[in-house]
C-alpha cells in the first residue's frame, strides 16, 4: 500500500456503503436487532383489519368456523362423503386451513415488498423484515383456525390426545417452509408483477397436487406418472399430513424418511431463499 | 489516489464518488406483447439518466443545500445516498446510516400517525423500550393531538411531514437527509424543526437538503451544490452558488 493510500484510507476509514452489502450472518443480525419492526407491524395490521365491521374482532373466529361450516354442510350433510376416510370432514377442515396458511403467507409474502414502496424508498432497513412481517400476520389468522380445529375435535368426538404437543412443531416446520416459499417469490414478483397474478392458479393447481380433499391412497395406479412423481415430492403433502397425524392419528403416508426429507427440503429453501432475497436487495423499492 | 484533498483534519459523512443513476422507465405509450416478450429492454421502456458522473465529499458537521430545476435529479441524488436507490454506476459510501425525509412519502397508510412513528423508530434501529420511553415526547413535538391516533393517509402533508420528522430524528441522526420535506410545514413547526436541526448540526451531524425556498438554505446551509440535468454545475459556499443559480 502506498503512502497516499494510507491517508486516503484514513479520512475515509469509517466509510461504507449505503447499501446493505454485508455478509449472511451480519445481515441475519442486523435483521434480529430490528425484529421489533416485523413483531410491530403484523400486530397493528391485525388490529385495525376488522375495524369496518360491526362484528369487529368476532370474525377472527367467525371466518375459520364459517368456512368449517360450509365444508360440513355440503360434504357431510348433503353428500354425506367420506372418501374412506374416518371423520372425513374433520380431516378436509383440516387440510383447508394448513393449505391455506401456506397460499396466505406465499401470496403475501409476493406483494410483501411491492406493496409497500412507500416505506422502502424512505427508510433504509433490511428489507426481509417485511416478508417476516407478513408471513408472523398470516400466523396470527392461523391461531383461529387452530383454535377452531381443538373446537372441532371435541365437537366430532374426537379428542385430542398427547400428540397434541407436537402441534407447535408442525407448526414451525409449516411456518419455515411458507416463509422460504415467500421469500423466493417476493423478489420474483418485485422483478416481474406478473407473478402475483400468476400465483391464485398455481394455488388452485396445488390444491389438487397436495391431497387437501382427496386421500392420496385413492389416487393409487391412477392418472399418470408425472402426477405421482410431484405428489411424492410435494412437501406440502407431508406438512399437511403431520398435522392429521397430530389431531387424527393416522397419516398413511408419513414415516421418518418423509419427515426426514421434509425438514431437510425446508433448511435449503431458507438458506437459498435468503440468499436468493438478500442479492437483489438494494434494488427493492426502486421506481 | 487523487483524493489528496481528504487530508483536510475532519472526516468524511457521505462520499459520492462518480456515481450515474438510470432510470428505466415504462413510457406511455407501451409497445406490443411481442416485442415486450421479445425485448425486454427496448419494449415500451426508456432510460432515464437521473444522475450522471456525480462526486460529492461532505464532511461531517457540514450542511449542503441543494438546488436546481425539477427533475435535475436532486431527490434521487438524496435517495441514493440514504441507500433506498442504487446507483447504476460508481459507488456512494457513508459513515453512518443516513436518515431520510421526503416529501409526500408515506410509510404505512392505513396505520395511525403514532404507529408510523413507532415502526419508522424500529426499523430505524431504536430498541424497544428506547421507543416506549421516548414515545410520548416523539408525539408531543407533533403537536398532532388527537390526530396522532388516526390512519397517516388521512393527514395532511403537513401533518405527514411532522411525523416523519420526528421519526427521522428521534435518533440523533448523524447524517439528515431532507427532501422538501419542511416546506410544507407550517411556520411553527419550521421553527421548531430548524431548532432540532441546529442541534444536529451542532452535535458533528451532517444535513444535506434540498429545498425550493431559497431563502431556507441560506439560513440552513454553508455550502450549496447546484444540480444541472443530473450533473454538478457548481459547488460551493452557498451565497455564491444561489446568485449564480439565479442569474442562469
Amino acid at each position: 500500500m502506498t503512502n497516499n493510500d494510507d491517508l486516503a484510507s484514513e479520512a475515509s476509514a469509517d466509510l461504507r456503503s449505503s447499501y446493505f452489502s454485508e455478509s449472511l450472518r451480519i445481515y441475519v443480525r442486523k435483521s434480529w436487532h430490528r425484529r421489533h419492526f416485523a413483531l410491530a407491524m403484523p400486530v397493528d395490521r391485525f388490529r385495525s383489519r376488522n375495524q369496518n365491521t360491526v362484528l369487529g374482532n368476532v370474525w377472527n373466529v367467525l371466518n375459520p368456523l364459517l368456512t368449517a361450516s360450509v365444508y360440513y354442510l355440503i360434504f357431510g350433510v348433503v353428500l354425506n362423503a367420506s372418501r374412506g376416510v374416518d371423520n372425513y370432514i374433520f380431516w378436509l377442515v383440516i387440510g383447508l386451513f394448513v393449505f391455506r396458511l401456506t397460499q396466505s403467507t406465499v401470496m403475501q409474502g409476493a406483494v410483501s415488498i411491492t406493496s409497500r414502496q412507500g416505506l422502502v424508498r424512505s427508510i433504509r432497513f433490511p428489507r426481509v423484515l417485511l416478508p417476516v412481517a407478513s408471513t408472523l400476520g398470516e400466523l396470527i389468522t392461523f391461531a383461529f383456525e387452530v383454535f377452531v380445529l381443538l373446537v372441532f375435535a371435541f365437537a366430532t368426538g374426537e379428542g385430542v390426545s398427547w400428540r397434541i404437543v407436537l402441534l407447535p412443531v408442525a407448526i414451525s416446520l409449516h411456518t419455515a417452509f411458507n416463509f422460504g416459499c415467500a421469500l423466493v417469490v417476493a423478489r420474483c414478483n418485485d422483478s416481474f408483477r406478473d407473478v402475483e397474478k400468476l400465483l391464485p392458479f398455481v394455488f388452485q393447481m396445488l390444491r389438487y397436487l397436495s391431497g387437501v380433499m382427496v386421500p392420496l391412497a385413492l389416487l393409487e395406479d391412477r392418472g399418470p406418472k408425472i402426477l405421482h412423481l410431484i405428489l411424492s415430492w410435494n412437501p406440502l403433502v407431508l406438512i399437511i399430513d403431520i398435522y392429521r397425524w397430530v389431531f387424527l392419528g393416522s397419516a398413511p403416508g408419513m414415516g421418518w424418511a418423509e419427515v426426514l426429507i421434509t425438514v431437510m427440503t425446508t433448511c435449503l429453501l431458507i438458506i437459498g431463499g435468503l440468499k436468493f432475497f438478500t442479492s437483489a436487495e438494494h434494488r427493492y423499492g426502486r421506481p | 489516489m487523487e483524493d489528496l484533498k481528504l487530508l483536510t483534519p475532519t472526516k468524511l459523512a457521505v462520499s459520492v464518488r462518480d456515481v450515474d443513476i438510470d432510470f428505466e422507465v415504462y413510457a406511455d405509450r407501451r409497445a406490443g406483447l411481442k416485442a415486450r416478450l421479445l425485448d425486454r429492454n427496448a419494449a415500451g421502456r426508456s432510460v432515464v439518466r437521473a444522475i450522471q458522473g456525480v462526486s460529492i465529499d461532505v464532511r461531517e458537521g457540514e450542511s449542503v443545500g441543494v438546488i436546481g430545476l425539477n427533475g435535475s435529479g436532486k431527490s434521487t441524488l438524496l435517495s441514493a445516498i440514504a441507500g433506498v436507490l442504487p446507483a447504476t454506476k460508481g459507488e456512494i459510501l457513508v459513515s453512518d446510516e443516513p436518515r431520510l425525509m421526503s416529501v409526500g412519502s408515506i410509510l404505512i397508510g392505513e396505520a395511525s400517525g403514532i404507529r408510523n412513528i413507532r415502526l419508522g423508530c424500529f426499523a430505524l434501529g431504536m430498541s424497544k423500550s428506547e421507543v416506549d420511553e421516548r414515545i410520548d415526547e416523539l408525539v408531543d413535538f407533533t403537536e398532532l393531538g388527537e390526530a396522532i391516533h388516526r390512519p397517516l393517509n388521512t393527514y395532511s402533508s403537513g401533518m405527514r411531514a411532522r411525523v416523519q420528522f420526528v421519526t427521522a430524528t428521534a435518533a440523533t441522526p448523524r447524517i439528515l437527509l431532507i427532501d422538501e420535506a419542511l416546506s410544507v410545514g407550517d411556520k411553527d413547526f419550521r421553527m421548531k424543526s430548524r431548532e432540532r436541526i441546529e442541534e444536529i448540526i451542532d452535535e458533528a451531524g451532517t444535513l444535506i437538503m434540498v429545498n425550493h425556498s431559497l431563502d431556507e438554505l441560506r439560513t440552513f446551509c454553508s455550502r450549496g451544490i447546484w444540480l444541472e440535468g443530473g450533473r454538478v454545475a457548481m459547488d460551493g459556499p452557498i451565497s455564491e452558488v444561489i446568485s449564480a443559480y439565479k442569474e442562469s
